[in-house]
């Protein structure tokens, strides 16, 4: 695969391009049967036209740069990043939002931040512990009774 | 001069002591994502039932002010904005953070919000009747060509690629129409899922783009060490800020002028002042977009000049200028007082009242600036390790918080993984929140231009035939055609060559 950012932007053309039929389409069977001036559907068929354009024009741009910039071809733009890592933490903040309402506030949170806190370095144990628990603590104390602010 | 006096007499110790209390609040509820300074407002007005009208509208104006600077706190600490109006901020005041000067950032928000809020209660003192006269000219275009044009700067703003950027805005109006149609009642875009007729909660995607985009990109990139290694120094110099006076002024005029407009509100004023101050600054600190602190000047003067601006059209004409205006207006009723044309007449006290609480509350909010929030900008300094698994426990809070939701907070992590990808391949997130943000605005008023045009002579005439539609318009034009490559040198050299022949 040509991992030149323009190639790249071709790609993403092709993806806001399905993107733009599917809110299209969408949006044509919000109309409600009346004038299309005033209908439902005409703001939206206006948004999804306008960027089909976009990504007409984004491909043409990625079309002609590649050609021009082929010897230039700047680093990926994931180059050097941990995307392991950051997949690990989304799983782990679904995890904690599917644990919350089962568990509450505390355990849950509790858990997640020693889990969170250790899979992004933190190998002490007395900083994992204080930051689990005194945290969720000081959290619910200032939003539940502090700022009457319902927690999950 | 007996306004000026009128004014100077509702100031007594009670009456300074609620603003302050107000102000605190405002403080913390402005500076949490998901905590809204409309919401505080809306819980004041019940718990002020039974004061007096002075010292309640003194806690509601305190918290007013107090909260909509404070939105700036955790966008140039934690790159999260505490209210759409400080999407902006982000824009410049993260960077400063991170270049260890998170206390100049925040001191400059600070200062320049107190120098855009006193602005726009002195408008408001002056010539409220003129501005409200002429921002009630505004047909339904106007304010949609008003907004288009804001979407269109803030594209070439944020994004390298102009086109990412219009992609971006483009998503965040489509985003915007999920939802119940106002005008029809009829749902769209939903999907069919039961849960999005609703419509996308704007603090969710504000938080998810912003805050949870912010967690992953740091966790990607692996240093889990400090935002900065550094704060900035804590020390106040008033002569480092007072340079950036006229564009402050400028900035503010731009607020009062956009927050007298009903509906437009402070995303809008900030974006249009920071991109007048991209223009007029010629040499600014830094690159805006990279911690040119101009940027944080343009955009808090703005957005906090849009509170003085708003209360005009609400003070003359009984109109809220926006979410917040229109709670204090229910308070007013509340209080069985009627603002209009006879407020002036009826009880001008009130006139006097509102404007010594605006006065004395900016005062609280420089205080507050000065002495609690330059404590905040330690949080820089905390390891990451540390610090971003709670800011993402407290983007989970502030989300649920708006609607008691897991639903909500489902959706501020998927626009969270959106973000980070989006940030990584060159997609900017602020035209995609400030779409969202004007997207039913704009859908209404375009809506409600063509069904008057239809009844007219001539449908282009009357969309477009008025001087401020005129001028709107040229505005877009304009500001689409300076980002296409090419366009804006080849007019120059145009220019230049007309002038090389008119000399000769």
């Amino acid at each position: 695969m040509n991992t030149s950012p323009w190639a790249s932007n071709m790609r993403h053309s092709l993806f806001l391009f399905a993107l733009a039929a599917l809110f299209g389409r969408q949006g044509a069977f919000s109309h409600d049967g009346g004038d299309w001036a005033l209908s439902p559907a005409l703001f939206p068929l206006l948004l999804s036209g306008s960027l089909a354009l976009l990504a007409f024009a984004l491909f043409v741009q990625g079309w002609r740069r590649l050609g021009t910039d082929r010897h230039t071809a700047s680093p990926a733009a994931d180059e050097g990043l941990s995307t392991g890592r950051v997949f690990s933490v989304f799983a782990l903040c679904i995890a904690y939002a599917l644990l919350l309402p089962w568990t509450g506030f505390f355990p849950a949170t509790a858990l997640f931040l020693a889990f969170f806190s250790f899979l992004v370095g933190e190998r002490r144990p007395l900083p994992i512990l204080l930051i689990s628990l005194l945290s969720p603590a000081a959290i619910f104390l200032i939003f539940r009774h502090g700022l009457k602010v319902l927690l999950p | 001069m007996d306004l000026v006096l009128s004014v100077v007499s509702q100031i007594d110790a009670l009456f300074t002591l609620f603003i302050f209390i107000g102000a605190v609040a405002g403080l913390f509820v402005g500076a949490i994502p998901g905590l809204s300074v409309t919401m505080a407002t809306a819980l004041l007005v019940s718990i002020t039932y039974t004061w007096s009208v002075k010292n309640a509208l003194a806690v509601i104006l305190g918290v007013f002010v107090s909260g909509v600077y404070a939105g700036a706190v955790s966008a140039i600490l934690i790159n999260i904005p505490g209210a759409p109006s400080s999407v902006v901020t982000t824009l410049d005041g993260y960077p400063m953070a991170r270049k260890g000067e998170a206390a100049l950032a925040l001191w400059a928000a600070t200062f320049h919000s107190f120098v855009g809020t006193v602005f726009g209660f002195l408008v408001l003192m002056f010539v409220a009747k003129p501005v409200t006269s002429f921002a009630l000219t505004f047909s339904a275009m106007d304010y949609f060509l008003l907004a288009l044009f804001g979407l269109t700067t803030i594209g070439t703003l944020t994004a390298k690629n102009y086109i990412k950027g219009g992609i971006c805005a483009l998503l965040g109006l489509l985003l915007s129409m999920i939802g119940i149609d106002p005008f029809s009642g009829g749902v769209r875009l939903t999907f069919g899922w039961f849960d999005l007729q609703g419509g996308i909660p704007l603090i969710a995607a504000l938080i998810g783009l912003f805050g949870f985009s912010e967690v992953l990109d740091q966790v990607a990139r692996g240093a889990m060490t400090a935002i900065a290694a550094e704060a900035g120094k804590m020390r106040y110099s008033f002569r480092e800020m007072a340079r950036f006076l006229p564009l402050s002024i400028r900035s503010s005029i731009i607020g009062v002028f956009i927050g007298a407009l009903p509906g437009a509100g402070g995303p809008v004023a900030s974006i249009i002042a920071y991109d007048s101050a991209r223009k007029s600054v010629k040499n600014p600190s830094r690159p805006f977009g990279e911690g040119a602190v101009e940027g944080v000047v343009a955009s808090e003067a703005a957005n906090n000049a849009c509170i003085g601006g708003a209360l005009i059209p609400m003070l003359t004409l009984a109109v809220p200028g926006d979410a917040v205006t229109a709670v204090i207006l229910a308070a007013f009723y509340v209080h069985g007082l009627q603002p209009g044309p006879l407020l002036f007449v009826r009880t001008p006290e009130l006139f006097s009242i509102v404007l010594a609480g605006g006065f004395v509350a900016s005062v609280a909010m420089l205080i507050l600036g000065m002495t609690v929030v330059p404590r905040l900008s330690r949080i820089v300094l905390v390891p990451k390790r540390i610090l971003m698994p709670l800011v993402t426990v407290l983007c989970v809070v502030g989300t649920y918080a708006v609607n008691s939701s897991m639903f909500d907070v489902g959706l501020m992590f998927c626009f969270g993984l959106a973000g980070f990808l989006m940030r990584r391949r060159g997609y900017p997130a602020a035209p995609l929140v400030l779409g969202l943000v004007l997207g039913e605005m704009m859908d209404s008023n375009l809506r409600r231009a063509i069904n008057m045009a239809l009844a007219g002579d001539n449908f282009f005439l009357s969309l477009f035939g008025r001087p401020t539609s005129v001028v709107l318009s040229i505005l877009v034009i304009f500001s689409v055609l300076a980002a296409v490559p090419g366009v804006k040198e080849r007019a120059f050299a145009v220019f230049r060559r007309r002038g090389g022949a008119e000399k000769s």
